[in-house]
């Protein structure tokens, strides 16, 4: 691994988990999505850092498609749900701000101890960041937990979806183009039938606030 | 091997002719396939034990990693006579008797597949087809169950057979898992040539036990028996009776006795005790019931309970160092379940006629069959013999040999067995004599006397198939009964197929069975010619003495003035044994007294109702159920409708796995 792309690599590694912390900070939720599309841009940032260093094409392919999904389409769609309800703002999350960055701290404490073993898998450098992808899902999960408005969660589902990416992506060097493709596909697919639900629910409800749709049980 | 895949393909066949075939044609083609299928199983495991072959087969297409083998070695093939004995009885039964919900596509779809399930049981090879042949069983069951889902009875039955039916088969898969894991390998050889001993053994033993048991109607977990039986239609119950419990003897010999040879005798001590209590209980409730087909259905768990005793004193003695009164154990517990496969059949089959024909299944309105529909009422004769065990009835061959095994091993110098072989010596014969007086009362009040009711008056006999379907097994219970000898040289091959079994001291023959170094032995055909020789004797003398001969009502003591009404009836019959044993039935019995107005002494009305509820169910598994209930209500806090709550417990529960997989 040469030193400008291991270094690359290992900023857009760390820029992912920051980008995704930094969600759990803003509440503005046009700006989360604006996070959102920094976290791809992040995240095909490392794709393209090791397919240079890897010579391989099938991973360059990859890191565009990841560009155009996670940091174009995906994000635009999202922007449009936002943009529909200008100035909308996460009111107040189930766990405040600086409790979940606290929390947040612990989660990526908690990646880093149990993902070490995960090093001994490739005892390359990349796979000793392999943790950060852990942190990220962890970091996903709890801003899918915490946040009350149903974009945020969203966005927290896709930040998880992210941090899968990354792990990948530094565990393998790579995933076979196919499956990535397939996986860019369902997140897409995803995010279409959530922002056209999302739709449905301002619609009918007005403000959407997970929180108060609860007859869900029985 | 040709035979039996061609019997099984066919049997696959019949699922797919149910599932597509038009109305009309429904009933008649897929129980037709279903009962050639049934002649070909039979015929390939009658061919396997003539020949002493074991035709086996593996494909690794069907299942995933282990495959799906057949192996059908004597025991499972001895087995395998009654299962296809059963099933061809009952789909051509069905063939005459199937219509309304009976005859809809997912009941006749499903009723194949039953079929196909339990004639895959006795052949399959490894644990992985078992377990797979066995689910399938208890599955279609299940479903046959809910045929007729608009009525609440059915319902309910189907809750508690699905839950007692999935948790055996939990057990089992439980058990298996654990001796496959010991021995490394899925096949019934295999492991039981790994010779698994220490807890692993144990636990898979009592696993195992409860599964098979439970399916066998065991006390203290028989209590779908009741339900089920009498709520399925009558080739479903047939076969569910006379094939799929006696399949749970069956995983008992194979998987207990047959592979953890090494487990200590106490343990068979206490199945032991469980099949005591299992016999004593069927067939005191069997004697109160008074519906019929939950008599019946009292009186498989009763013989079930006779066939457990002979496996379970098998084991122990087996243990206890004496081999050969074992081995007879065994022999006379598979003839045992072959003679109920074949009068169970018959006997449902006869209660789902009387049923159709009367319109009730409640002894107290029937009598007077015998007039109405002879064919039935004496090929249920035959069958009543068989199961009450008198000679020349094929329940007696194996109640006979169970009881010259027990007695054999009494000779031990061993206080504990000795008490263990006297226990199951005493629940034979004080069970044998509660069957006797269940069958009788069957016979008695339900075909003899006079009517009860303007169904039973009108009763007539049915023609066709369903008279075919009925002769089969009564023709398997005469042979079986009056030539047991080859019967007796299969089950011997079977028993040492087992296991850690040798061959028994008993030898057949055409004549009979001897049992070599005792005097004792059984000679059904001397008795037969005797028995005819006697009958025409007095016969002869009776038309020589006779004068006059004046006909009158039966059972009015030869007086005219006496109704129907006067005549004993099921519960007046149970009466005394029910007043006997009121503290294990805990009858509940309702006297209602209405007075004369002008005077206290004259009563008006007297009404006597008597109801015997399972013991068990209410004492056992009310509670269990209420206390399921109360903690499912609980639990109901834990989802309150939030999702941010069921994502929290997302998120913990992937940090504990986390944590816990560091």
């Amino acid at each position: 691994m040469t030193g400008v792309a291991g270094a690359v690599i290992d900023l857009a590694a760390v820029a992912v988990l920051v980008v995704g912390v930094a969600g759990l900070w803003r509440r503005d939720l046009r700006a989360l999505v604006g996070l959102l599309r920094v976290q791809g841009m992040a995240l095909a940032l490392v794709a393209a850092a090791t397919a240079a260093t890897q010579h391989d094409v099938g991973l360059a392919v990859t890191a565009v498609l990841v560009v155009v999904v996670k940091a174009g389409i995906v994000p635009t769609l999202l922007g449009r749900v936002a943009r529909a309800d200008p100035g909308a703002r996460e009111s107040a999350p189930l766990i405040n701000v600086p409790s979940s960055l606290v929390l947040a701290a612990a989660l990526v404490g908690l990646a880093v101890v149990v993902g070490a073993p995960l090093h001994a898998l490739d005892p390359g450098r990349a796979a000793a960041l392999a943790p950060l992808g852990l942190a990220t899902v962890l970091v996903g999960y709890l801003l899918l937990v915490t946040r009350r408005r149903a974009l945020s969660q969203v966005v927290g589902l896709l930040v998880i979806d992210n941090g899968v990416a990354l792990m990948t992506f530094l565990l393998t060097a790579g995933v076979p183009l196919i499956v990535e493709l397939g996986g860019s596909l369902d997140v897409l697919l995803v995010v279409v039938v959530l922002r056209a639900l999302l739709g449905t629910m301002r619609a009918r409800l007005g403000n959407v606030a997970i929180d108060e749709l609860r007859e869900l049980h029985d | 091997m040709a035979v039996l895949l061609a019997g099984l393909g066919v049997a696959l066949a019949a699922v797919a002719v149910g599932a597509v075939a038009p109305r009309r044609q429904r009933a008649l083609y897929a129980n037709a396939l279903t009962a050639l299928a049934g002649v070909l199983v039979g015929t390939a495991a009658i061919a396997a034990l003539v020949t002493g072959t074991t035709p086996h087969a593996h494909t690794g297409a069907l299942l995933p990693l282990s495959g799906a083998s057949l192996r059908l070695d004597a025991l499972g093939a001895s087995l395998e006579v009654t299962v296809a004995l059963v099933v061809t009885a009952a789909a051509l039964f069905s063939i005459g008797y199937a219509h309304g919900a009976s005859a809809s596509r997912p009941a006749v779809a499903l009723q194949a597949a039953f079929a196909l399930g339990v004639l895959l049981v006795p052949a399959a090879g490894d644990a992985v087809t078992f377990l797979g042949a066995w689910e399938a069983m208890a599955v279609t069951s299940l479903a046959l169950l809910l045929v007729e889902h608009d009525r609440p009875a059915a319902r309910s039955a189907a809750l508690w057979y699905g839950a007692m039916t999935q948790a055996g088969a939990a057990a089992i898969t439980l058990g298996l898992l654990i001796l496959v894991a010991a021995a490394h390998t899925t096949s019934f050889l295999g492991i039981a040539a790994a010779d698994v001993r220490g807890p692993a053994a144990v636990v898979a033993f009592v696993a195992t036990v409860a599964g098979f048991a439970s399916k066998a109607g065991a006390v203290p977990l028989h209590v779908w028996l009741p339900r089920a039986h009498p709520e399925a239609s009558t080739p479903v119950s047939a076969m569910m009776s006379g094939a799929m419990t006696a399949l749970g003897l069956y995983g008992i010999a194979r998987v207990d006795l047959g592979i953890l040879t090494a487990i200590g005798r106490w343990w068979w001590v206490g199945v032991l005790v469980v099949a005591a209590a299992s016999a004593l209980y069927g067939a005191l409730h069997a004697a109160t019931a008074t519906d019929l087909k939950r008599l019946l259905a009292y009186s498989t768990i009763d013989a079930m309970g006779l066939g457990l005793i002979g496996l379970a004193a098998a084991g122990e003695l087996r243990a206890g160092g004496a081999p050969q009164a074992a081995a007879t154990l065994v022999v006379g517990a598979l003839i045992l379940l072959c003679a109920h496969g074949a009068y169970k059949t018959l006997l449902f089959l006869a209660a789902g006629l009387v049923e159709r024909a009367t319109g009730t299944r409640n002894l107290d309105l029937l009598g007077g069959l015998a007039g109405t529909m002879p064919r039935t009422s004496s090929l249920v004769a035959l069958a009543v013999a068989s199961a009450v065990g008198v000679p020349l009835g094929a329940g007696f061959v194996g109640e006979w040999l169970e009881i010259e095994g027990l007695v054999a091993g009494l000779a031990r110098r061993d206080p504990g067995g000795v008490a263990a072989t006297l226990l199951g010596l005493v629940a034979l014969a004080l069970a044998s004599g509660l069957t006797a007086v269940a069958m009788v009362k069957l016979l008695g009040i339900g075909f003899l006397g006079r009517p009860r009711s303007e169904g039973a008056r009108g009763a007539r006999e049915p023609h066709g198939i369903v008279s075919v379907a009925l002769a089969l097994p009564a023709l398997a219970t005469l042979a079986l009964g009056i030539v047991p000898g080859p019967a007796l040289a299969v089950a011997d091959r079977a028993v040492t197929s087992l296991g850690g079994m040798r061959a028994s001291a008993l030898h057949g023959s055409l004549g009979g069975i001897g049992v070599a170094a005792s005097a004792s032995a059984l000679r059904p055909l001397a008795l037969l010619a005797g028995l005819v020789a006697a009958t025409l004797v007095l016969r002869a003398l009776a038309r020589a003495g006779a004068h006059r001969i004046r006909r009158t009502a039966a059972w009015a003591c030869g007086r005219r003035e006496l109704s129907a009404r006067m005549q004993y009836t099921a519960t007046s019959f149970a009466e005394p044994v029910q007043r006997v044993f009121a503290d294990v039935l805990r009858p509940d019995v309702d006297v209602t007294l209405t007075h004369e107005d002008e005077s206290r002494d004259i009563e008006r009305v007297l009404a006597y109702q008597s109801s015997v509820a399972d013991a068990v169910e209410s004492g056992l598994y009310r509670p269990l159920v209420r206390g399921a209930d109360a903690l499912g209500r609980r639990a109901r806090a834990l989802a309150n409708g939030s999702v941010h709550r069921y994502l929290a417990y997302g998120l913990l529960a992937l940090l504990a796995v986390l944590v816990v997989l560091r």
